[in-house]
Order: C-alpha cells, then sequence, then structure tokens
C-alpha cells in the first residue's frame, strides 16, 4: 500500500487531497495546523493519520518528522500556504506581512522536504510535490500588486527546482503543481473549479509524473506553466 | 545631465556604477552602509554619499525625507547579500533566509517605493533592481544555493509586479543582470567589474518603456525566467 503525507490536509484543496487518496486505498498522513473536522475525518475512513504540523513553526515540522522516522512516504504534498492577505501597493507593503507569506509558502516547504527526504527515499515513489500557482509565473500573471504572494510562489518554484536538480540521482522527481482557480476560503470561494475537480486533474499528473518532468511547473490540466 | 541612485555604492559592482556614471558626467547619489567608510564612492566627482541599511525601513524613511524634492532619472537596487550557499535544505535556517530575502528580494522593492515620487519627478523614470542568472529557474541545473536563488526569483517576481502597476505612471521597472563579476562576493572569480558595468550602464543609458519587465544581462541579452 501506498503511503501519502498532506500539509494543510485540514480543508480545501488539502482535504480534497485527503480524500482523494484515502479513497483510493493509500494511507494518508494528514498534517495540519488544525485538527480534521470530526465528520471529515470519518469521512476519510480508518487509514487516516492526524498529525500536528504548523508551517510558521519549525519545532513542529521537527517533531512531525521524528514521529514518522523511518517509514516510507511514497508522495508528499506540501499543500499548507497563505494567500496574499491585505493586498496593498508596494509603498504601504509591511516587513510583517511578507514575512509570514515567505516563510509559510517559501520557507517552510523547502525545510519540510529536507526534513522528509529520508522518508522519500525509503518510499516506491519518490515525489514530491508543492503546490504552486500562477501567481508564480512571470510571464503569465497580471492581477494587480500580490507582490508578497507573487514573490513566494515564484520563490517556491525555484526552491523545488533546486531540489529536482539536488535529488535526481536517487529518482526523486520534484514537482511545482498549479491547481488553477479553486472555489477554496483562499478564493473567496471565487474559481472555475471545484477541489475535487483540480485535485482529480493534479492526482492524474502525480501518478504519470516521469522523471523528465521533474522540475518543471505543471497545471492540474497537464500543461506546462511558463515560469 | 541625469541623476541617478545607487544602493550599495560602497563597493563592487555599485562602486563601479557610480564609477562610470560619474565619470560620463551624471549626478550620482550613492548610499552605503556605513557612510564614513565610503571613501573611495566620496571621492568621485559630482557624487553625493547618503547613508542606508537597505533592511531597515526608519533607514528608508529617513532616505526619502532627505531627497524629498529631489528629482531622480534612474534608481539602480544593487544592495545584496549572500549567506552559507552551500546549505543543504536541512541547513537553511529560518534566520538566514529571512536575511537574505530581506535584503535580496523585498529591500529593493521598499527602496524604489519610498523614491517614487523622486521617479515621477525625474525625466527618465526607470527603476531597477540587481537581478542574477541564479534567478533564472529554467537556468537552474546545478542547484545548490536554495536561499540566494530563491531570493533572487521573488527579486524577479516582485519587479514583474512592480512593472504592471507601475506601468500607468510612465514608470520603466525592470531588472538587470551583472553576470558572474570578479568582487568579494564571488571570491574575486569571472569577468572584470569594469565589463559587467560598461555593458549594464549601456542598458541602463539605452532602456525605454517598451523594456518594461524584462530582465536584461550586461550583455544586452535576456536571461530566461
Amino acid at each position: 500500500m501506498s503511503t501519502v503525507l498532506i500539509t494543510g490536509a485540514n480543508r480545501g484543496i488539502g482535504l480534497e487531497f485527503a480524500r482523494q487518496y484515502a479513497n483510493a486505498g493509500w494511507h494518508v498522513i494528514a498534517a495540519s495546523r488544525t485538527p480534521l473536522a470530526p465528520k471529515d475525518f470519518a469521512q476519510l475512513g480508518y487509514d487516516v493519520t492526524e498529525m500536528r504540523y504548523d508551517a510558521l513553526d519549525d519545532a513542529s515540522a521537527a517533531m512531525l518528522a521524528n514521529r514518522l522516522k523511518g517509514r516510507p512516504i511514497d508522495v508528499v504534498i506540501l499543500n499548507a500556504g497563505i494567500g496574499s492577505g491585505d493586498d496593498v501597493p508596494a509603498e504601504e507593503l509591511t516587513s510583517a506581512h511578507w514575512e509570514k507569506v515567505m516563510l509559510t509558502n517559501t520557507y517552510a516547504p523547502l525545510h519540510l522536504a529536507g526534513l522528509l527526504e529520508p522518508n522519500l527515499r525509503l518510499g516506491d515513489k519518490k515525489v514530491l510535490v508543492a503546490i504552486s500557482s500562477l501567481a508564480a509565473s512571470m510571464t503569465l500573471y497580471q492581477v494587480p500588486r500580490q507582490y508578497a504572494y507573487r514573490a513566494s510562489k515564484a520563490a517556491l518554484n525555484q526552491m523545488i527546482r533546486s531540489l529536482s536538480v539536488d535529488w535526481k540521482d536517487w529518482g526523486c522527481i520534484c514537482l511545482p503543481l498549479r491547481p488553477g482557480r479553486v472555489k477554496t476560503r483562499m478564493s473567496d470561494l471565487q474559481g472555475d473549479l471545484t477541489p475535487e475537480q483540480s485535485v482529480t486533474g493534479m492526482r492524474q499528473v502525480i501518478e504519470n509524473a516521469t522523471p523528465e518532468q521533474s522540475g518543471i511547473h505543471w497545471g492540474y490540466d497537464g500543461q506546462v506553466v511558463a515560469w | 545631465m541625469p541623476i541617478i541612485l545607487i544602493s550599495g555604492a560602497n563597493r563592487g559592482i555599485g562602486l563601479e556604477l557610480a564609477r562610470q556614471f560619474s565619470g560620463d558626467g551624471w549626478t550620482v547619489i550613492g548610499t552605503a552602509r556605513d557612510v564614513a567608510a565610503a571613501t573611495e564612492l566620496a571621492a568621485l566627482p559630482q557624487t553625493s554619499v547618503l547613508p542606508l541599511e537597505a533592511t531597515d525601513p526608519d533607514a528608508i524613511a529617513a532616505l526619502a525625507k532627505t531627497l524629498a524634492g529631489q528629482p531622480i532619472d534612474v534608481i539602480i537596487a544593487n544592495a545584496g547579500i549572500a549567506i552559507n550557499l552551500a546549505a543543504k535544505p536541512v541547513e537553511v535556517t529560518r534566520a538566514d533566509f529571512l536575511k537574505v530575502v530581506r535584503t535580496n528580494t523585498f529591500a529593493p522593492l521598499a527602496l524604489v517605493a519610498a523614491l517614487k515620487p523622486n521617479l515621477l519627478a525625474g525625466q527618465r523614470k526607470v527603476a531597477l533592481a540587481m537581478s542574477s542568472l541564479m534567478s533564472s529557474i529554467e537556468a537552474n541545473n546545478w542547484a545548490t544555493q536554495y536561499t540566494y536563488r530563491a531570493s533572487k526569483t521573488g527579486l524577479n517576481a516582485v519587479f514583474t509586479a512592480l512593472t504592471q502597476d507601475w506601468k500607468p505612471l510612465g514608470i520603466a521597472c525592470g531588472l538587470i543582470r551583472p553576470g558572474m563579476v570578479a568582487t568579494e562576493m564571488t571570491n574575486f572569480n569571472g569577468i572584470p567589474v569594469e565589463t559587467s558595468v560598461a555593458g549594464l550602464k549601456k542598458v541602463v543609458e539605452n532602456l525605454t518603456m517598451a523594456d518594461a519587465g524584462r530582465i536584461i544581462g550586461y550583455d544586452g541579452a535576456d536571461v530566461p525566467w
């Protein structure tokens, strides 16, 4: 049986990943800051392990990695992230805002990926996924402002690209994935896709990923997202 | 003659930029963390030196106050740092990450944003940040330098966003790449700083609104994102 670890698994895209992998018979490690709602947990079935993980707290990342020591993990999905929040012009951007966004969306995924490297090495599939965004694209994104969010996702793509190069020798496939515009809390429930559609597409990309596809930003629709 | 502001102008690429622009008759405002130590910069013709710790919002506010009413044609946010380039993923600390991102990604944005009135009062209205080939995701095929690379990729994203937001104001934002230059940061490996800066100067002089949003190398070529 395959094992997947998902961060930010208590809602939105993360929860949908947990649901779909659980339905497909995978063992799911659901890592989130806030516990799963009892009804969601019940729906996921018996083969789910819940663990605390707060992207802004290195101690929680260390504890998570410690509890998982020696356990193979096939697919790690670094999904926990935050949106652009108070969207302000350049003159009003504060360090309090961008620090939180960069730490959550860029630093934390790299850090946790590093800590879980031994688990991925033990797994059969060896796939590392980071949930990115069209906002990471220099050439495609046309929404005003969102300085910190855009920087955080572009920088995340670069981190994952670096991992794809460094971890190529042991066969790890590293994928920044674009979920598309999904109706979740982060998008104020605006979007063209349900979480189910987006995650179905992303799971397909993950399932079919080859080493040649590592280090490239893929969309839920199987299309390459230009940098 | 035009007026250019260069941050981190007390050494390396920044100092050479100040040297070549002032040598060509431009008025140069060079910033340095330690003004007293920036003797080479201060000795250049029509050059003034102002204190700036680029990561300190109060210092940026003070600089903007000092320069209030002063038109500036071109800003080059040049100051940047690199820490522990060889760190493995688990060795990248939160503190190092924040420090590098603060300096390389968000300080350039804060600087040009604070001096927006000066740019609007200038003739050329050009705001540039010093990027790097290391910013390129496409060209990243030898990894390492996790945080440094990510900080420069983030800088590209920030100036891409700024380009879009400031285009209606007539300010051309962009990114420049100095190439691998022999400075303290590279243990003096690479091309002579004079060569890099001569190329960058040409890029800056010829830059128009049509170039806004590009990342241009010292050789005039675009760097892949």
